[in-house]
């Protein structure tokens, strides 16, 4: 019997990258200036190729909205020096406040950025999934705000059930590196993205 | 250049320094080299080692929370490298106090003070190997961090207690050869633009470049120091001083890289 395991589910082919998920999560969780715990990652790559006597666009173009993936494997959780990190039996990452120091080692740790820390405060911050609204059985924010109805969350396996998807998108780590509460329903040309060598097109916008 | 993380570059240098410069003194007085135990040596180990933790303090969010620090040692290698810091200050302070109260132990503590540095390096070297942070996943961040202290603690053990020319000469040789070939260059070697969006900042080359002219400048100094006697004093402090700026420069380079999926942004 596998463990409770909550998770997100995120249709890249659906998502017009608007962007409303990350600015809900801000609203909601009131982030400081340049925190975003969730970030909505502009992938695109391509160009002209040429078939026979005509020329054609051959590119790679979807958005990922990433926030913390409430890692299975969790590395912020086994190098936070001050056990500040835990895991809850529902498989949430959560940040004790009062335990961080603000090393920022998770911040290091983590190959998703989840974890940020806030210079106000002296300590570091990240997605909670919205912990005080699933236990009044309400959804994450972000989950709620999305128009186009791309977020969805719940049991990973029962998600995997209902909604499917992979585990790992192009550029994303692979899955195998930190075993990510994630499952996403690909947009079809991100299986061609890194033959393209697409990037990060908001490379301005997603860096801290 | 990013100095964003100049704690954390000062704290490992001069932390890096205090465990090679302990490692060197032991080897020394195993081999009965004269000065090489007594207050001296001690004080030379001791000083940057208070003062690289003190730094380390000015990298945290909530510096009063530090002790906190050692609460993961069963998971965390940062915990670990802050257990073995702990032991290492506490061997070079009482090798400090060793004469002064005659508590005659220095052949136990000269031991316990060189093997707990050069442990806490290997932990230190274990923080940065992230399978997250591919540029410092390898080889080269424990071989750059044992490379630096055994150069820096080597030559500063050679300015203190002098007479330590051709060993000094062959480790500095051995550093170069390894900087130039197998590179620690963290931000040259093979970067390139990365999907996630990261740019090679155009500076790094001739940063590098830099670096090595100060590294090769160091074995010079060094050199001439081995052929002229009478000017060797000034020398050997100039080498020091070339080799201390060549790796601060190469420190800085370190920790200018990209993290996660969200570069930071210089």
């Amino acid at each position: 019997m596998p463990e409770f395991q909550y998770a997100f589910h995120f249709d890249s082919s659906a998502c017009s990258g608007c962007k409303t998920c990350q600015l809900a999560c801000k609203d909601k969780n009131n982030l400081p200036m340049g925190s975003f715990w969730r970030r909505v990652y502009e992938v695109s790559g391509g160009g002209w190729r040429k078939d026979g006597e005509a020329w054609i666009p051959d590119i790679a173009a979807y958005n990922l909205s990433i926030s913390c993936q409430h890692c299975r494997e969790a590395p912020c959780i086994k190098g936070c020096p001050s056990g500040a990190l835990a895991k809850r039996a529902d498989g949430i990452v959560t940040l004790d406040k009062a335990k961080c120091l603000g090393c920022r080692y998770c911040e290091w740790t983590c190959p998703y950025g989840a974890p940020q820390f806030d210079p106000e405060t002296g300590i570091v911050t990240k997605c909670d999934f919205c912990l005080d609204l699933i236990e009044i059985g309400e959804r994450p924010a972000c989950v709620t705000s999305c128009p186009m109805r791309a977020l969805d969350f719940g049991e990973l396996e029962e998600l995997k059930i209902r909604l499917g998807g992979v585990g790992r998108v192009f550029p994303l780590p692979p899955e195998s590196q930190t075993k990510p509460a994630l499952l996403i329903k690909p947009h079809p040309s991100s299986a061609r993205a890194e033959a393209l060598a697409a990037a990060t097109a908001n490379r301005e916008e997603v860096s801290r | 250049m990013n100095f964003r993380e100049w704690p954390l570059v000062l704290f490992t240098l001069l932390f890096q320094t205090a465990a090679g410069a302990a490692a060197t003194f032991w080897a020394l007085a195993v081999l009965g080299r004269p000065g090489a135990s007594g207050r001296l040596p001690a004080i030379v180990i001791f000083l940057p080692a208070v003062l690289s933790a003190a730094l380390s303090l000015f990298h945290l969010g909530r510096p009063f929370r530090a002790p906190r620090s050692i609460l993961n040692l069963g998971r965390s290698w940062l915990s670990r490298e802050i257990l073995f810091l702990l032991t290492f200050k506490a061997a070079a302070a009482a090798m400090v106090l060793d004469e002064p109260l005659g508590l005659q132990a220095g052949g136990i503590l000269r031991p316990v003070a060189a093997l707990s540095g050069l442990a806490c390096i290997f932990m230190m070297s274990k923080i940065y190997t992230l399978p997250a942070v591919p540029d410092w996943n390898s080889w080269r961040t424990p071989a750059s961090f044992f490379s630096s202290a055994f150069v820096l603690g080597g030559l500063t053990a050679g300015c203190v207690i002098g007479g330590l020319k051709a060993p000094v000469l062959i480790l500095l040789a051995a550093a170069f050869i390894f900087n130039l070939v197998f590179a620690p260059r963290f931000g040259l070697a093979g970067r390139k633009a990365t999907p996630l969006g990261f740019r090679p900042n155009p500076a790094w080359p001739a940063i590098f470049a830099v670096r090595l002219i100060l590294f090769a400048a160091a074995i010079l100094f060094w050199l001439t120091a081995l052929i002229l006697p009478e000017a060797a004093s000034w020398l050997e402090w100039a080498a020091l001083s070339a080799a201390v700026i060549s790796e601060t420069i190469g420190r800085l380079q370190f920790y200018d890289i990209p993290l996660g999926l969200s570069p930071r942004t210089a």
